[in-house]
């Protein structure tokens, strides 16, 4: 069996193969960024140290000019002793200074380890050399400055000069060593710069390297799977044309067939499938066959069922027959029933006349009550009047009086004015009859007036009874007025009952067509049940010749 | 309308024969102004009339003799107000209506009465005279002719 691997597995391998490579890449930078700052940083230490051993130049050149510059002083002019061993002292802390710098030099050097730690080594030793050779021009300086002091001492100086002169080499011989190892790690920090610049340049090149070779497995990868694909669904589409063809028996390749990819699945299905197709064809055409013995049973049950159809419409032929009979009883009850209903129907009519009557005979009593109550306004109106009447006739006998009064001032005046008033008198007189007639009128007038509040108060105590006899009257009429409605209700249920009755009746009736109708639907039915089942005969004959059909169909497939 | 005209008619034939019959009988008879007090009738000869006022009320005053009922307004001027009740002795008087203004040597004064019953005429043998000291100055029939002099103030 070969292997295939699936696309899906495929395609991890790829992402894991992509992120390996991506992981690769970055430890290289990674390493390669340590690299390059260790480089850097060993430059730096390169840088620094050279600056030292130059300064270490510079400090030895400045120990020897001012050594020399005592010197100058000590020859000229007398020195102390203290003095001289102040400068010794002044000289050694120098001196030590140089040293601890040489130390740190060295100590950096041997850091760095191989060639360069020997250059640190050397200098060391040359510096311990300078540094003895100045030791012993101090004692002879001290010497010389002692012997200077007590006496003139040629000889002492002499023998300085040699010291010095000798010093002199040695100091030399120690700057000389000093720039050279400043030169060497100058050159030393230039070729780290070197190799750095070097660091980056490769670390292009690679990463471009890396990177065209992961674009390049992504080509290759996307090529692989899309191929895989293609070939999967041309498979599939062949087997299908195939099977629209109708060949049934389709062949895979074995190897395909045991596959473990996609490939290998879809062929599987396409055989499953195929061979599903054809189990289905094989039992059809078992069908088909069986089909064919059942329709000749079949046509042979529906030729029994037409016989007993045809006996069934005879018997619901009579059943018809009889429901018509009880048809019409229950008219002849109707009829009977509808006359009673409408008997009812016309008592009531006459009760509801009655109590309608009853009610106008309320109606018109209510309305004498209104009028009564007017007519009873209408006099207390008229008694108000009459009183005022009676305010003016007092007013006019009140009057009457004053002019009385009047006509007897006017005969008194006449009876002063004697003879001359005589006939003013008489005037007078008469002035004084008219107003007591006036005064007899309007008492006259006020009886009059009296009589009429009289005969208005009778009235109103007429009127007053009159309403108390119409209530009386509506009283009696109102249980008359109930009497009639409750035998309106009484009538009004009984006509309902009858209604009911009657519509029972007819509810009947309708039943009984309803059977009626039923009986003949059944009829039609059965009729047509005869029909269906002759039809049935036929249809068998023609399933029959349908499977026969159908096996022939289905021979087209090649299994 | 035939009624009320054939009055008036009746009217002035009687007021005619009045006038007629009293050219003729004048000094036969007696005028009187009748008032009423009461339940007397009290009258005053011709010179002793005056004007005949409608009391609207008076002012009773304190401290007056009995015959005096008070002072009444007569058009601006205070005019005293005689009860002839109590020097007469007239039982249960009513209140004063009317009043005669009157005067004489003391002055303006008024004399209340319940009513004016107005002026009669009497035949002169009728009127029985009193003696001068009397406060009546005679009696014609129940009418009591009231003596002016005999008011004293």
């Amino acid at each position: 069996m070969s292997f295939r691997p699936s696309i899906r597995s495929r395609l991890t391998v790829f992402v894991l193969a992509l992120l390996l490579m991506l992981g690769g890449l970055g430890a290289f930078v990674f390493l390669l960024e340590e690299r390059i700052s260790y480089s850097i940083r060993h430059a730096q230490d390169l840088t620094s140290m050279s600056a030292l051993a130059d300064e270490i130049n510079y400090r030895r050149l400045q120990v020897r000019v001012n050594f020399l510059n005592i010197m100058v002083n000590l020859s000229t002019s007398r020195m102390g002793e203290d003095e001289a061993r102040r400068v010794v002292s002044d000289k050694s802390s120098a001196i030590d200074q140089v040293g601890r710098q040489v130390a740190q030099l060295s100590r950096m050097a041997g850091a760095k380890g191989g060639d360069l730690a020997q250059v640190g080594t050397q200098l060391e030793e040359s510096y311990s050399a300078w540094r003895e050779g100045h030791a012993q021009l101090d004692r002879a300086f001290l010497e010389a400055a002692r012997a200077l002091a007590t006496r003139r001492g040629r000889e002492e100086l002499a023998r300085l000069d040699q010291h010095i002169s000798r010093m002199a080499a040695v100091s030399d011989a120690f700057g000389v060593l000093s720039e050279r190892t400043a030169d060497r790690f100058g050159q030393e920090e230039t070729s780290a710069l070197e190799s750095v610049d070097r660091m980056y340049n490769e670390f292009a090149h690679r990463s471009l390297l890396v990177i065209g070779l992961i674009i390049l497995l992504t080509l290759l990868t996307g090529y692989w799977v899309t191929s895989s694909i293609s070939r999967i669904v041309g498979l599939a589409s062949e087997a299908m044309a195939r099977l629209e063809a109708g060949e049934l028996d389709v062949q895979l390749d074995p190897g395909l067939l045991q596959g473990d990819d996609e490939m290998g699945v879809m062929a599987r299905s396409i055989r499953s499938t195929a061979d599903r197709i054809r189990g289905q064809v094989l039992e059809t055409r078992a069908v088909a066959k069986g089909i064919e013995s059942l329709s000749v049973t079949a046509s042979a049950v529906a030729s029994q069922l037409a016989a007993s159809a045809e006996e069934n419409y005879a018997s619901l032929a009579e059943s018809s027959t009889s429901m018509e009979e009880i048809k019409a009883t229950a008219k002849t009850t109707a009829k009977k029933m509808e006359d009673a209903s409408e008997l009812t129907k016309r008592g009531l009519e006459l009760v509801i006349a009655t109590n309608e009557a009853a009610m106008a005979l309320l109606d018109a009593i209510e309305r004498i009550r209104e009028r009564m109550g007017f007519l009873s306004d209408t006099i207390v109106t008229l008694n108000d009047k009459t009183r005022e009447i009676m305010d003016v006739a007092d007013t006019v006998e009140d009057l009457a009086e004053q002019s009385n009064l009047l006509a007897v001032n006017a005969a008194v005046e006449a009876a002063k004015a004697q003879e001359a008033g005589r006939g003013f008198t008489v005037v007078a007189s008469e002035i004084k009859s008219m107003a007591e007639q006036s005064k007899a009128q309007a008492k006259e007038v006020k009886r009059k007036l009296e009589e009429v509040q009289r005969a208005t108060s009778a009235a109103v105590m007429a009127t007053e009874q009159g309403v108390k006899a119409t209530n009386e009257a509506s009283r009696h009429t109102e249980p008359v007025r109930s009497a009639m409605d409750q035998m309106a209700r009484h009538l009004g249920e009984i006509a309902q009952m009858s209604t009911q009755t009657l519509r029972a009746n007819q509810d009947l009736f309708l039943g009984v067509d309803q059977v009626n109708q039923a009986m003949e639907q059944i009829r039609s039915t059965s009729r047509d049940n005869t029909e269906a089942i002759k039809e049935l005969e036929s249809a068998t004959l023609d399933i029959k010749a349908a499977s026969y059909n159908l096996t022939k169909v289905l021979e087209v497939y090649r299994i | 309308m035939v009624s009320q005209g054939s009055g008036v008619n009746a009217r002035l034939l009687e007021r005619a024969r009045r006038l007629a019959a009293e050219s003729h009988e004048r000094s036969d008879w007696e005028e009187l102004m009748v008032f009423r007090r009461g339940s007397s009738l009290l009258a005053f000869r011709p010179d002793s009339w005056g004007e005949v006022v409608r009391l609207k009320g008076y002012t009773p005053i304190p401290t007056l003799p009995p015959h005096v009922a008070g002072v009444f307004n007569l058009r601006g001027s205070i005019v005293p107000l005689l009860d002839l009740s109590y020097p007469l002795k007239i039982e249960a008087p009513g209140p004063l209506r009317v009043a005669m203004v009157t005067s004489n040597r003391h002055g303006q004064f008024g004399i209340g009465f319940d009513s004016l019953e107005g002026t009669m005429r009497v035949p002169r043998e009728d009127v029985t005279e009193t003696p001068p000291d009397h406060p009546l100055e005679g009696m014609a029939g129940d009418v009591m002719i009231v003596r002016m002099e005999a008011l004293a103030l």
